[in-house]
């Protein structure tokens, strides 16, 4: 197959790719979701078609196209409806309260506890007691609330500084 | 919504920028599929039995009957292989080869190559 063409092909459907994208929002690589992530398979998978010739350029772009305008009206429903937002992007859920863990909340998350020990790590936290509340949220990123104890000392903390030291 | 109307218009001068290029440009083989894919892609329809998927690279409707017979004169083979023999603006012969045997394909030009089966 002739090289040229191969770049042209590819050129055009990275060009196209890249203006729907950019046209479809600036949601970034961490504020995905797994049906973000999904969506970007698919058009992935779409490319691969497109370059080697196996489809013509013309059906790539209204491929892409129903995928992304299917997607933005998605999000825009998600937007203004809570409950299409929960099924499309699921819940933030608390998967540990005041230092132990939520055993349910684990399980519908298909986590175990060495998951969520390797979670919080991250979060520089070896002892489970410095959580106050730790969440899974919808784009499966852990967030930390510690304990006020666990927490690093803030202006707010000085009186009670200036009680302990004489 | 307004994201939704910016991706129809890149839809639109997609299909304008494929159309200028096929119809000003007589592009043959770049934006749009070229005859060895898409005899490619029949055989490989063809072989696998999908008569709905290969009906659509067919440039007249046949029966599904007659891409039966077409099945059975293939056999069975994992490699596909096809190959420009001639090719104009409006027409093209592509033969394809096949583990145990090969097909020749007329092709014919309709916005995008499509197979004219005898």
């Amino acid at each position: 197959m002739d090289l040229g063409r191969i770049a042209v092909r590819a050129l055009v459907a990275y060009i196209y790719l890249l203006v729907t994208t950019r046209a479809s929002g600036k949601r970034v690589i961490q504020q995905a979701t797994p049906f973000d992530f999904l969506v970007a398979l698919i058009l992935g998978d779409l490319i691969d078609d497109c370059i080697w010739a196996e489809v013509s350029v013309a059906k790539f772009g209204a491929a892409v196209t129903s995928i992304v305008a299917c997607d933005l009206v998605v999000k825009f429903a998600a937007m203004h409806s809570q409950l299409v937002y929960r099924i499309v992007n699921g819940q933030s859920r608390v998967v540990m309260k005041d230092g132990v863990e939520e055993g349910n909340a684990l399980r519908h998350e298909q986590l175990n506890e060495g998951d969520l020990a390797h979670l919080l790590r991250h979060h520089g936290i070896d002892d489970w007691k410095q959580v106050r509340t730790a969440l899974l949220e919808e784009h499966a990123e852990l967030s930390v609330v510690r304990t006020h104890e666990a927490q690093a000392a803030t202006k707010e903390d000085l009186p009670r500084v200036k009680e302990l030291v004489p | 919504m307004k994201r939704l109307l910016w991706v129809a218009i890149a839809m639109a001068v997609l299909f304008g920028v494929c159309a200028l290029a096929v119809e000003t440009f007589d592009d043959r083989e770049t934006l749009v599929s070229p005859p060895d894919a898409v005899a490619e892609g029949f055989t490989r329809e063809v072989l696998t039995k999908r008569w709905d998927r290969a009906s659509e690279y067919l440039a007249e409707p046949v029966s599904t009957e007659r891409l039966r017979e077409l099945h059975a004169a293939l056999g069975e083979s994992d490699e596909v292989e096809a190959e420009i023999v001639s090719r104009t603006d409006e027409q093209a012969l592509v033969n394809v080869r096949l583990q145990d045997t090969s097909v020749s394909y007329s092709l014919e030009f309709e916005q995008e190559w499509k197979i004219v089966l005898q």
